[in-house]
């Protein structure tokens, strides 16, 4: 046999293994008698977190510092939820409101704090429009058990430059997650 | 007979099992979060609002989580931006003015962990409200306790609860489908299928798409959803886009693939062959076939010698 046959045949068996080893299509019909039940339940949706502060500790001109928390979502609602994020308002700000951190990317040596969370992977320049972090648009029934809903790392991060007058900054974020309407509902 | 009474009983013995399940705590304490809220349900369509009416309606907040706190209730607009809808809860437009016309008998309160309680709500429409939709959400939001000393970030967490409904007037209902995709070739299951609709209208509306699934000789269904078709919630002057997807899609196969979206008035019906074929099996089957053709025109040319 010659060398092109055998090739063939090869290619010929790794095809047919191929394709007997894929899960083809099998749909089996069966007669059977049918009780209906139904039961109705409501739709919620849940948000969580460990802290609702976030003490950063002391920042300096050649150190930044990083901190965060953990917010979970949770929803039974068919097609799933949004959830966004925004500064309320531009800047961190002492109490009396007259030093600031500007809303800049973080930077060594440069006054600035951002944030990121779920689908925002890197520090971005906090913003005080909302900016979707995450848009799950179906939610898959529990296999067994309890789910715990969606965990997402939220990440903080605060540099200052040389001149930035001492003092306690504080700002915060807002966290809004809402349903997606369904077809279902109303 | 006998097994009627039998299947009766079995049914009555798991709907008892399954309402005392639902009595059954899910998460043991240890487990709860240090703070979470809950509402529920999470959304109201007032459908049709007449202009100098009044609705009203309810729902519940929950803590669930471990520590108490007290929650503020607010008002914001909500509209959509982009095909995938993110949402924005600070522009105000002709379609949001309805935050302005809500109010709730608890602004603000206290929950127990584990309490709940039910807020009502008002929206007024004003008897100048011009006609179209309308769509805002109510925030909950739990109140922080005082931070430290230190440079510190707040994190305040909020559920929304949307509300809309189109006010009756001036109205236009018009849409338009602007593209009806089925793919012609999927290399792995699923098989899906997409759709960008515009609704150029002042109404929301919702669209509906259904799919269908046939082999390619034959018309018994192998997937559909035509009986209970997927709607999607369509603000005006937006466009969304929507995918269906067919999850236990064969690794193999050609079928009949056949997608129909209707908005408002507009019907769009594509059907499309779709081969299903993973790419190494294509490969080995193109090189295969090359290989074929090549030995045949060899043996040709030998046998000519």
């Amino acid at each position: 046999m010659s060398k092109m046959v055998k090739t063939i045949a090869t290619l010929g068996v790794v095809a047919g293994l191929g394709i007997s080893a894929m899960p083809l299509s099998a749909y089996a019909l069966e007669d059977s008698e049918t009780v209906n039940l139904n039961v109705q339940v409501g739709e919620m949706i849940e948000i969580a977190a460990e802290k609702t502060n976030i003490d950063l500790g002391e920042v300096s001109n050649t150190q930044n510092v990083t901190g965060g928390t953990k917010i979970k979502v949770r929803t039974n609602v068919t097609n799933g939820y949004t959830a966004t994020i925004r500064a309320s308002q531009r800047a961190l700000e002492t109490a009396d409101k007259v030093n600031t951190i500007p809303n800049v990317k973080p930077a060594t040596g440069v006054s600035g704090w951002g944030y990121k969370i779920g689908s925002i992977t890197d520090i971005m320049a906090a913003s005080t429009a909302d900016t979707q972090f995450a848009n799950v648009t179906s939610v898959t029934p529990p296999t067994t058990g309890s789910t715990d809903g969606d965990e997402y790392d939220l990440g903080f991060e605060v540099s200052v430059a040389p001149n930035q007058p001492a003092g306690t900054y504080s700002g915060s974020v807002i966290l809004t997650a809402t349903a997606n309407a369904s077809s279902t509902q109303p | 007979m006998v097994l009627h009474t039998k299947i009766k009983h079995f049914v009555a013995a798991f709907a008892v099992a399954l309402l005392a399940l639902t009595n059954v705590p899910v998460a043991r304490a240890d487990d709860l979060p240090e703070y979470r809220l809950a509402i529920t349900p999470t959304v109201q369509d007032l459908e049709e609002l007449q202009p100098g009416e009044t609705r009203t309606g309810t729902f519940s907040i929950k803590n669930t989580g471990k520590q108490d706190f007290n929650f503020t209730v607010g008002f914001a607009p909500y509209s959509v931006e982009g095909e995938n809808y993110d949402p924005n809860y600070t522009k105000t437009t002709q379609y949001t003015e309805i935050s302005e016309w809500i109010s709730v008998d608890q602004p603000k309160g206290f929950l127990a962990s584990g309490s709940e309680t039910m807020l009502n709500y008002t929206v007024k429409v004003p008897a100048d409200a011009h006609g179209g939709a309308q769509s805002a959400i109510i925030t909950v939001t739990m109140d922080n306790k005082k931070s430290g000393d230190s440079t510190a970030v707040e994190t305040v967490r909020q559920l929304g609860y949307l509300i809309f409904g189109n006010v009756d007037g001036e109205i236009t209902k018009n849409g338009k489908i602007l593209s009806n995709n089925v793919p012609g070739f999927v290399s792995s299951a699923p098989l899906t299928v997409s759709s960008i609709v515009e609704n150029t209208g002042n109404v929301y509306t919702r669209a509906q798409y259904s799919v269908q699934v046939f082999p390619l000789f034959g018309d018994e269904e192998l997937f559909t959803n035509e009986e209970d078709p997927e709607k999607s919630l369509i603000f005006p002057e937006t466009k969304k886009y929507n995918a269906i997807a067919w999850e236990d899609c064969p690794s193999l196969g050609i079928f009949r693939v056949k997608q129909t979206i209707t908005i408002f008035d507009q019907t769009d019906t594509v059907e499309k062959l779709v081969i299903v074929c993973p790419f190494w099996l294509l490969f080995v089957l193109i090189l295969l076939v090359l290989l074929i053709i090549f030995w045949i025109i060899s043996r040709i040319r030998s046998h000519k010698k």
